[in-house]
């Protein structure tokens, strides 16, 4: 049969709706349609996008302020260093992060101090007042060296207290003029000095028993080596204890200079679309490094699904 | 065939080309639209239906059912993307794909049970029986593709749409479908 004439025959045999089902349509049709509804999928599919944007937002930016800096008092671990920079005025001048030290064991303090004065007369009195606060406290100076050149000037204050003056003596540096920066550094000792103690009472035990072996030139030789190496751990285990009696504080003085006053930048009438674009250009970078690898897994999976989804209706229609 | 007073039984939309340029046309989006699609383009539904299927019965209740969902998702039509009619055959297919898979659910339950009864009825009034049967050895894919191009005379491109492929894809499953139920005539004869 060609294929026009089987054309027309299908044609013919067209089928037409009966009337029953004509009359359930036309029942159907004269309904209202449905209104739009929030339906749980909607919902989802508004709620879980902005959710895990706020979870990224969250996880991404990092809270600003840093926690507080703890103080240390007791025990303390075996190295500790604290830092702080800005101004903070005289009269709240007691540094609140300066660590304790430990009256148990022993450890080695070092704390600095960076203080701002007002001019060349202050500088030069409060130079004096470092000094005479440390010898108060049973301190000495180890080194000092100030220059002043007109109305400025700095000073540089080493300063030896003993360990259980150090916060005293801190705390009355600190209200010289207004502190900028601190820094304490506070190592802990006494493990130290007692693998120094073991290695020595090792050492003498050998050397003991060398004394008690008949004596030869070799014996002799030992017996010289090893109370060398003793003498020397002593020496070390005593300058260990030394440093560890008396703290070191420094102390940097600085005439406070007049900051200029801020240049009015020269910016041309375009300057505000500029930066304008400059953060839109930032916004659209992060948005297309946070949303393109998503994007991509998602196209990929919905075309994966699209995909088999036609297969499986490929063969359901695929029989007769 | 029976019309409804009123509704656009004119000479311009006794053509399903004229028919579609009839619903794409005129009326105000709303209740009354979509009951003039309905009215209009039943026949095309059920017909498609019918042939994708192979059963009238089964085909009544799927276009109740297409014309059902095609109610809920009117507010989803657009006329720019395609006549009503061409819509209306894609929610079709849905639904028949929907019936095909609780179909072929049930045969698989009923085949663990028994022999699952198939009942044999003619595919369509006024087909001669040879052509009855030579349809009958073709695969719902390829009846659909005659039942859309063929015997609705949708276009290629309307009916790649309604089958979600392209229409170079819609034309070759067409010729193939044509040249096998000629070569199944040929057989018979």
């Amino acid at each position: 049969m060609p294929q026009r004439d089987l054309a027309r025959e299908l044609r013919a045999a067209r089928p037409v709706a009966p009337g029953a089902l004509r009359e359930r349509v036309r029942l159907v049709a004269a309904q209202a349609p449905p209104r739009r509804r929030v339906t749980r999928r909607r919902a989802a599919a508004v709620l879980v996008p902005a959710v895990a944007a706020a979870v990224a937002a969250a996880v991404l930016w990092p809270r600003a302020a840093p926690p507080p800096a703890e103080r240390t008092a007791g025990r303390l671990a075996p190295s500790i260093e604290h830092g702080a920079t800005g101004a903070a005025t005289a009269s709240a001048a007691t540094p609140s992060s300066a660590p304790a030290p430990s009256s148990r064991r022993l450890q080695r303090y070092d704390a600095s101090l960076e203080l701002r004065v007002r001019d060349a007369a202050a500088l030069a009195a409060a130079t004096r007042r470092a000094l005479a606060v440390a010898a108060s406290l049973s301190g000495y100076p180890q080194s000092t060296d100030v220059s002043a050149v007109g109305r400025g000037g700095e000073a540089a204050i080493v300063l030896r207290i003993p360990v259980g003056n150090v916060e005293r003596a801190i705390r009355r540096l600190s209200a010289l003029g207004t502190i900028v920066a601190e820094r304490y550094r506070v190592r802990d000792l006494t493990a130290e000095v007692r693998d120094t103690d073991r290695l020595i009472a090792g050492l003498e035990r050998r050397l003991a028993a060398a004394r008690a072996r008949p004596q030869d030139a070799r014996t002799q030789r030992l017996e010289d080596a090893l109370t060398t190496r003793v003498q020397a751990l002593q020496r070390d285990r005593a300058a260990t204890v030394r440093s560890a009696r008396d703290a070191t504080v420094r102390v940097q003085l600085a005439v406070r200079t007049p900051s200029p006053p801020p240049q009015p930048a020269r910016r041309g009438p375009l300057h505000g679309i500029g930066v304008a674009f400059r953060w839109l250009g930032i916004g659209l970078l992060y948005a297309l490094a946070l949303g393109v690898p998503p994007a991509a897994v998602l196209t990929g999976a919905l075309l994966a699904a699209r995909t088999l989804r036609r297969r499986r209706d490929e063969s359901l229609l695929s029989r007769p | 065939m029976a019309r409804t007073p009123g509704s656009c039984a004119s000479s311009a939309s006794s053509t399903p080309a004229g028919r579609d340029r009839a619903a794409a046309g005129g009326v105000s989006r709303g209740v009354t639209s979509f009951a003039q699609a309905a009215e209009r383009h039943l026949d095309d539904v059920y017909g498609y239906l019918a042939w994708l299927t192979g059963d009238r019965f089964a085909a009544e209740d799927l276009a109740a059912e297409t014309f059902e969902r095609a109610l809920r998702l009117w507010s989803r039509f657009d006329e720019r993307r395609g006549s009503p009619r061409t819509w209306l055959c894609q929610v079709a297919r849905t639904v028949a794909l929907d019936h095909f898979r609780s179909e072929r659910r049930r045969l698989r339950r009923e085949t663990l049970a028994a022999v699952p009864e198939r009942y044999e009825e003619r595919l369509l009034e006024g087909l001669a029986p040879e052509l009855e049967a030579a349809l009958r050895l073709l695969t719902a894919g390829e009846r659909e593709v005659i039942a859309l191009r063929v015997v609705l005379e949708l276009d290629a491109r309307s009916a790649a749409r309604v089958l979600g492929i392209s229409a170079t894809n819609c034309t070759t499953r067409l010729h193939r479908a044509l040249r096998k139920l000629e070569e199944a005539l040929d057989a018979a004869a």
